[in-house]
């Protein structure tokens, strides 16, 4: 083939990936960009006009403590994820076959029961009067008065409940391709069990570290409902204001316009990671100096 | 003290199916010993257990009078060039290598010409940055070689790490590793199925089968002295022979009869008593083939037979001799035959000789092979 054949086969190849990503992905989201530089009418809808109303609003409704709180919670939560999904994924891919699969299954058949009814069984779990709360009193940990519920602490904790698995199936289907003989090679050079982990194991499995992060972090940052139910006032992440200038204001603009803020907090971590580590191969990945 | 590394009645089963089965080795320091058997016996199982990565079911690992049985792999100074070389993925060829020195908390600035030497001595030195997955087999191999000697271990445990390779390069690799080791001067155990790869590496080989070492000796010993049938007829080719002792000299001539054959005399091997069933082994290229008769003289077995088989290689004939039940491999080198001399061929009436020297006794032909 051709080099001008080939280019003109690849094109033929990721024609249908780059249309499906702009008709479900780059246009909504340049809908939702530009939907904020629309007026509001007053029935809830868009108005005619433009104008930088909304950016105004956006300013002056000093969503900045909002932001920063649903960046570092998400942070936090997804840290916290990686850090459980990991050694559960070890295990499993280290397991046999047939018991790996039956343990992926025991992670993943909760969650077919409906998000909204487990996250309203956090909140009996958390409840003032509830069996958690009931055995930390008795414990002495937490004193009496305390709540459980409707702080950020609640809220971080339902967060990394929810989004776990998600976090498991990408790091496991990583390390089950993973060669442990890496692990033992290193070993045998000399490197204990935690060293061997850290320079081997993980490099082999960063493809699926990255995937685990994305899927964790970025539906962690748009979420509305974890914090709606268990976080309360106190614990509002911006998703919850979206909703609130969706339903309660009708005021789709400042809505979209959170949207956008919202997205490019998405877009900076998901570009930022996608394209290093495959520089970095690049960059040391050329022929033998 | 003649044992440098020794492994002592080590056994490991895998749920109930048992590899190794009560193995014992003395390694001399310095010394290429080599692991010679069949897929499946267990070399690699007991290369794993020196290293530390498998833990033995009973027996003990000592190094240099020290045990060492229980240590974790990190700890011990043993080394091992993995049956798929096991090279990191994502580290350059010079990380690869300088992994240990960098794992033994050594500088950089120190470590940085002990890499460059290594490489220089296997022969990567232009090779440094590349990665792994753009080299090929042969080069490969010598970084996972490079990457196991910069540690200078005191024993290096080297698993099949030719079998990847093709006939030519394998060829070129042996006579490399020779010289590596010479230069090192480390003690090396060598793992492998190949028999030509083992008689030229090797000061020592232990041949095993099914779990169990069968003889321990020099590649001469073990080719012109088999101790069991085993180890007969996988080292190389030979005629076995089943037959009783008619008188058991110890030490001399021994009578024997072989049906089919006559009478045959066979001076070396197992001392045996008259009455006693036993196998005769005599190597293919010990044994003549003629058309006109062959001199008897003394300790001379010459019997009668027909060509079944000729085949020629080049260097040398290979005949397949019918006689009586026995089908028999002669071995001749084409240099020998001159004076306008005609080879014997197909279907032809030929007389073959062997001298009683090369004939050896090996047990009985029932269960023999397991001692
Ligand atoms: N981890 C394991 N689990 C179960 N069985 C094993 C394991 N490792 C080895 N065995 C079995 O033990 C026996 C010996 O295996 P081993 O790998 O030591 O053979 P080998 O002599 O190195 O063979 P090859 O020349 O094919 O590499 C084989 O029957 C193998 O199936
Ligand atoms: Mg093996």
């Amino acid at each position: 083939m051709t080099r001008a054949n080939r280019r003109r086969a690849e094109w033929l190849m990721t024609a249908p990936s780059v249309l499906w990503l702009s008709m479900f992905f780059v246009i909504p989201t340049a809908m939702v960009f530009v939907m904020a530089f629309r007026v509001p009418d007053p029935y809830g809808g868009l108005g005619k006009e433009w104008g930088l109303q909304t950016i105004e609003a956006l300013w002056r409704g000093s969503y900045g403590p909002v932001l920063w709180r649903t960046v570092w919670m998400s942070v936090l939560a997804t840290m916290a994820c990686l850090a459980m999904a990991l050694p559960v994924a070890y295990w499993i891919a280290r397991l046999p076959k047939s018991a790996g699969r039956w343990v992926l299954a025991i992670i993943v058949v909760p969650f077919w029961t409906n998000f909204l009814i487990r996250i309203y069984a956090w909140k009996t779990v958390l409840h003032i009067e509830g069996p958690l709360k009931q055995a930390l009193v008795t414990l002495g940990v937490v004193d009496p008065s305390t709540s459980l519920l409707f702080n950020s602490g609640a809220v971080i904790v339902v967060l990394i409940y929810n989004y776990l698995p998600f976090a498991i199936l990408p790091l496991y289907a990583a390390a089950e391709r993973f060669d442990f003989g890496l692990v033992e090679a290193a070993r045998d050079l000399g490197a204990g069990r935690w060293r061997a982990m850290a320079s081997v194991f993980l490099p082999g499995i960063s493809q699926g570290l990255l995937t685990a992060f994305l899927v964790t972090f970025i539906p962690m940052l748009g979420s509305y409902a974890i914090p709606d139910i268990v976080g309360g006032t106190s614990a509002e992440m911006i998703g919850n204001k979206i909703a609130q200038r969706v339903f309660s204001d009708r005021n789709l603009p400042l809505a979209s316009a959170l949207a956008a803020v919202l997205a490019l907090l998405m877009l900076l971590p998901a570009m930022g990671l996608l394209w290093s580590p495959r520089s970095a191969s690049r960059r040391g990945g050329g022929r033998g100096a | 003290m003649d044992a440098y590394f020794r492994l002592d009645g080590i056994r490991k089963a895998f749920g109930g199916h048992e590899a190794v089965k009560g193995v014992s080795i003395d390694i001399r320091r310095g010394e290429v010993f080599s692991l010679l058997g069949p897929s499946g016996c267990g070399k690699t199982t007991l290369l794993r257990i020196a290293a530390g990565l498998e833990a033995p079911d009973a027996g003990g690992v000592f190094l240099d009078g020290e045990e060492i049985t229980g240590l974790p792999p990190e700890r011990r100074r043993i080394n091992t060039v993995f049956q798929s070389y096991a090279l990191f993925p994502h580290m350059s060829v010079w990380d690869n290598v300088a992994f240990g020195p960098r794992v033994a908390r050594r500088a950089e600035a120190a470590l940085r010409p002990d890499v460059g030497r290594m490489l220089e001595m296997v022969g990567l030195a232009g090779r440094a940055e590349a990665r792994p997955r753009q080299l090929s087999g042969g080069e490969r191999q010598r970084v996972a070689l490079a990457r196991a000697l910069i540690n200078r271990p005191q024993v290096l445990l080297l698993d099949e790490p030719l079998a990847a390779l093709d006939r030519k390069l394998r060829q070129r690799m042996l006579l490399e590793l020779d010289r590596i080791h010479d230069e090192v001067g480390i003690t090396f155990l060598y793992v492998t199925h190949d028999q030509e790869e083992a008689m030229s590496l090797s000061d020592r080989i232990a041949v095993m089968n099914a779990g169990r070492v069968e003889q321990i000796g020099t590649p001469a010993e073990v080719y012109e002295r088999p101790a069991s049938r085993f180890v007969a007829e996988f080292i190389g080719d030979t005629n076995l022979m089943e037959g009783v002792v008619l008188d058991g000299a110890a030490g001399g001539v021994r009578r024997l009869e072989i049906p089919g054959l006559g009478e045959v005399l066979a001076a070396r091997g197992r001392d045996s008593g008259a009455g006693e069933r036993v196998l005769v082994s005599v190597r293919p290229e010990k044994l003549h083939v003629s058309r006109g008769s062959l001199p008897p003289g003394s300790g001379r077995n010459v019997i009668r037979g027909r060509v079944e088989d000729v085949s020629y290689r080049g260097a040398e004939t290979r005949y397949w001799v019918r006689a009586g039940a026995l089908r028999i491999a002669v071995v001749e080198q084409n240099a020998r035959l001159q004076h306008g001399e005609r080879p014997p061929t197909w279907d032809e009436s030929v007389w073959v000789g062997w001298h009683a020297d090369d004939a050896f006794v090996i047990g009985s032909p029932a269960g023999g092979e397991t001692g």
